[in-house]
């Protein structure tokens, strides 16, 4: 090293000191306001797991036993053939669920049937129910006493048979929602010269539709494996001696009390979760920029037997889709199926079935408020700070991989490490366990992810330089942000807030480890109805649980509305 | 080696300090150099331009002026004041971006109004001086529309006005009219010089159009991967490159690859061309690349007894409006191209059309040679 370099190097430092020096308050409030978040993604997240770690290798009394319980596991027929048994459950859903999922989106985008508002809208109905509903749902159908019972020619729905119908009625949205953007964006133009070329339509399908939709594929199908794995509800109804990974977690912890070994199925269910997880994230890099900006968007002509055939297709799609739902609502009103069919209204009497029936409904209502306006303050600022900040780039990476964690963790892994850490006395955060704040503080971790990464995808399309020109004009960030971009975010900040809430009232995995009888929520009351053979109480309390999801997907509604309405001078299109 | 006459010239007003002075600023990103070492003055009241192709450094310079993206090392003086590591907060600039920047939820006037607002001056007057700015960039009567409902132009002068509504002592200008249509572009370059040349704001213009920096500023910096090739009025930098980076860059320009013969004559295919002093640093056995502006092959002097005259045959003839681009080539040698621009009189009186013969010469003092690197425009 020569004198030049050590003293340009000195230099170098002293201005890094300078510009620390000169950061000011802004900076000190972005500082903050990050290290804030981290800590606390930390504490609620990563500790928490870390703790489940740790306890996969000691003994009930804590002593380190190194691998001696996962030994244990894997030497159990029983607990080993819950992995086989989760992975057919799962393969065979991703399969079902992605080809009736591609042709619902395919009819929805390409072809030029009637009532694609309403399809869409009718193919979300399952968003808004716990899982446990279609398995309830299909108890009424095809159970001992089902309605069509026959029609399984002697074949037991209690089961992998049950476990499928239901977990592709419960992943269909979320796989069908995929589907459609990647059906979406696809340029015109290509079929158009394909079209020039004389190409067989088979071919162009081959060549052109599947090709420009293939990460979108693979993307629903990976949402697909890892939410049939990971879900509770469905097997825990319908699953009857059928074991899965997802149900022999709780039977572990909450049946056996044996948390070393609940600790040990969570680490085998996280290890599909995070592939799925590291698979969707390599497709999604690959997908960028798939469409340029020139893009012709694609208007379907008018074809009788294609429209024909999806439009048919579409409409057995949505009897399902609304049989399941019709079913359970139904079965509520039935006095005593299928024995005594008149109508009442005293299955929705939940009181006198569970001492905490109705409030733990206003229960899951306070949480789910709680999680949707703490979430989407958290979410905002945690967003803006990654996307905006100007300063501290290790911190904003480190913040920005730890919100990607959550997307990978199971909601039931999450629960059980929430467990292991704040049920520690010794833990300075041990008093929240066992009340609403654990609740919300699981919910709001298990799906940040998303709600980062919607609010992220926002931030995105307003304008970079908004930061500068405020700096330029001497106006503190935060002014701009509340003054800015907060009004223009108002649509995906209400998004963000329904998607929280909505999951909230129906989520039972994570929180099913946590509550305590005073907060006990509405889906877990549905899961504790059923286990005791209130069936119809269960079906009631779903039907009351999507009663509120629609109610306050309806206002959501009507909110955008307004906004569109009222910012129409501005908000030429919505974002 | 190419910066120096161009450095020199910036420091023609010996004594007193520059508004703003630029000391050795350097920008890494990784170990790509986005800057390298530039050093440059911009005096009160001037208008100059940042000129250059994408990614030479011209937008990274104006951040660290602006405090946006600091210098990796380098001082920055701006009124003797060194600014070099103050945030872009305590910094003296407006700033208009290239996307306009304006808040879409806020009006026309709150956007205008915006610095004002902050600085706890009192409604009337935050009223009056929007009022005042409106008027200014020609859009009384806005105020109360949104961003949304404005052209692209009208748009760029509410960026215009919200910059200058705190009465900044120096403007930012990253490319302000590279968005908007040609016709707009031209007449909004008009209305912000004129602007600037009222209002004696020092004003720095990034921008990747030369005609726009011709047209525009008072000087004009060349810069290319990093670093300044030229600094000088429009017209030195149009008339006299100092290399053949700038020449290239800068308007329309044949390039003749040829050798050095001997002292003062090049030989380009079968042309012998003299050229001027202007050669005399380079040896015999020389590659240069000798250049020439299409409008200054001459015509109507093209007789035998002058030094380099040619006979050509015409290529092509492309019709532009006002004059014709003319592709001539030496007879015989379809590789050997040049190309003219000639004034419709001209074509007229010497009947100049696709295939017919045409003398032409190369004017010694038009002339300009450049050691031929190899890399650059092959004409």
């Amino acid at each position: 090293m020569t004198a030049a370099d050590v003293s340009a190097v000195g230099h170098g430092a002293a201005s890094r000191w300078a510009r620390l020096r000169n950061i000011g308050t802004e900076s000190w409030i972005m500082l903050g306001g990050i290290a804030a978040i981290v800590v606390a993604l930390v504490a609620f997240m990563a500790l928490p797991l870390y703790a489940l770690l740790k306890k996969s290798v000691e003994d009930d009394k804590g002593n380190f036993i190194g691998l001696a319980n996962f030994q244990e596991y894997f030497s159990s027929v029983g607990l080993v053939q819950s992995i086989t048994n989760s992975l057919t459950i799962a393969l065979f859903t991703m399969v079902a669920a992605c080809m009736l999922a591609f042709v619902y989106a395919y009819g929805l985008t390409r072809t030029c049937m009637p009532f694609k508002r309403l399809f869409r809208a009718i193919a979300i109905i399952p968003i808004l129910a716990p899982s446990l509903l279609p398995a309830i749902s299909l108890i009424y159908l095809f159970g001992n006493q089902g309605l069509i019972k026959g029609v399984l020619m002697g074949e037991s729905i209690y089961g992998p048979i049950g476990i499928m119908i239901a977990m592709v009625f419960y992943i269909f949205p979320h796989v069908m929602m995929i589907m459609v953007t990647a059906l979406s964006t696809t340029d015109a133009r290509l079929y158009e010269a394909a079209d020039a070329l004389g190409t067989r339509p088979m071919r162009v399908f081959f060549t052109i539709t599947i090709p420009g939709a293939i990460y979108g594929i693979v993307s629903a199908a990976v949402v697909a494996f890892t939410l049939s794995i990971t879900d509770f509800g469905v097997p825990k109804v319908i699953g009857g001696q059928y074991n899965v990974l997802a149900t022999d977690i709780y039977k572990q912890v909450v049946g056996q009390q044996n948390f070393s070994m609940g600790a040990v199925v969570g680490l085998v269910l996280l290890i599909p979760a995070v592939f799925s997880f590291l698979i969707d994230r390599h497709v999604k890099k690959k997908q960028v920029a798939l469409l340029s900006a020139r893009a012709v968007p694609f208007h379907p002509k008018p074809h009788k037997l294609r429209d024909t055939a999806l439009f048919s297709f579409c409409i057995l799609m949505a009897v399902f889709l609304i049989g399941i739902l019709g079913m359970a609502a139904f079965a509520s009103f039935i006095t005593f199926w299928p024995y005594d069919m008149s109508l009442t209204l005293a299955h929705y009497d939940f009181d006198a079935v569970d001492p905490n029936g109705w409030s733990s409904f206003f229960n899951s209502l306070k949480m789910a408020g709680l999680t949707a306006v703490i979430g989407v303050i958290i979410v905002f600022f945690g967003a803006y700070l990654v996307e905006k900040g100007q300063n501290f780039p290790f911190l904003r990476g480190v913040f920005h991989m730890l919100a990607m964690v959550p997307m990978a963790v199971p909601g039931l892994v999450l629960g059980l490490a929430y467990i292991f850490f704040f049920s520690r006395p010794e833990n300075p955060l041990s008093p929240i366990y066992g009340t609403m704040v654990i609740l919300v503080v699981c919910t709001v971790v298990h799906f940040y992810t998303v709600s980062h990464l919607t609010m992220l995808t926002a931030l995105k399309q307003i304008d970079k330089e908004f930061e500068s020109v405020s700096a330029s004009l001497k106006v503190p960030f935060y002014r701009t942000m509340f003054r800015v971009h907060v009004p223009i975010c108002l649509p995906v900040i209400s998004d963000v807030m329904m998607y929280l809430f909505v999951n909230a009232m129906t989520t039972v995995s994570a929180v099913v480890f946590l509550y305590s009888p005073d907060t006990k929520l509405a889906a877990i009351t549905v899961l504790n109805l059923d286990d005791v053979g209130d069936t119809a109480e269960a079906a009631a309390m779903s039907m009351v649980i999507v009663a509120t999801s629609v109610t306050v997907r309806v206002a959501h509604g009507l909110l955008m509305r307004g906004l569109n309405a009222r910012h129409s001078a501005w908000r030429t299109r919505s974002v | 080696m190419a910066r120096k006459p161009g450095a020199k010239k910036s420091s023609k007003r010996a004594g007193e300090r520059a508004f703003l002075e630029i000391r050795d600023v350097t920008k890494m990103f990784g170990d790509f150099t986005a800057l390298e070492d530039v050093t440059l003055d911009i005096h009160e009241g001037e208008f100059v331009c940042f000129l250059g192709p994408s990614g030479c450094g011209k937008t990274t310079l104006l951040r660290a002026i602006a405090g946006l993206d600091f210098q990796t090392s380098g001082r920055i003086y701006q009124k003797g004041r060194d600014i070099s590591d103050v945030p872009p907060a305590d910094r003296d600039f407006g700033i208009v971006f290239q996307s306009y920047a304006l808040f879409p939820n806020l009006t026309v006037k709150s956007n205008i109004a915006y610095g004002l607002v902050n600085r706890k001056i009192d409604r009337k007057a935050v009223v009056a001086r929007v009022n005042e700015l409106l008027d200014l960039v020609g859009l009384t009567g806005s105020d109360d529309k949104y961003p949304a409902a404005l052209s692209g132009g009208q748009q760029q002068r509410v960026a215009l006005a919200r910059a200058l509504a705190t009465s900044p002592g120096m403007l930012l200008l990253d490319e302000p009219l590279s968005a908007l249509d040609a016709k707009v572009r031209e007449r909004l370059r008009h209305e912000m010089k004129d602007l600037q040349r009222s209002l004696g704001i020092t004003t720095i213009m990034v921008t990747h159009d030369q005609e726009e920096a011709l047209s525009m500023a008072d000087r004009i910096v060349v810069m290319g991967d990093g670093l300044i090739e030229q600094i000088g009025t429009p017209m030195e930098i149009y008339r006299n490159p100092v290399s053949a980076y700038v020449a290239n860059f800068i308007g329309a320009m044949n390039f003749l690859h040829g050798k050095m013969v001997r002292k003062g004559h090049v030989k380009v295919g079968r042309m012998d061309i003299a050229v001027d002093g202007s050669a005399s640093e380079f040896e015999k056995g020389d590659d240069v690349v000798v250049c020439i502006r299409p409008e200054d092959v001459a015509v109507r002097d093209a007789s035998p007894k002058r030094a380099n005259h040619y006979a050509m045959a015409i290529r092509d003839v492309e019709f532009l409006g006002s004059f014709c681009r003319v592709i001539l080539e030496v007879e015989g040698r379809s590789d050997e191209e040049l190309t003219a621009d000639f004034s419709i009189n001209l074509m007229r009186d010497f009947k100049i059309e696709r295939g017919a013969k045409l003398k032409i010469a190369l004017p010694r003092a038009r002339l300009q040679v450049f050691r031929d690197t190899g890399q650059g425009p092959q004409s």
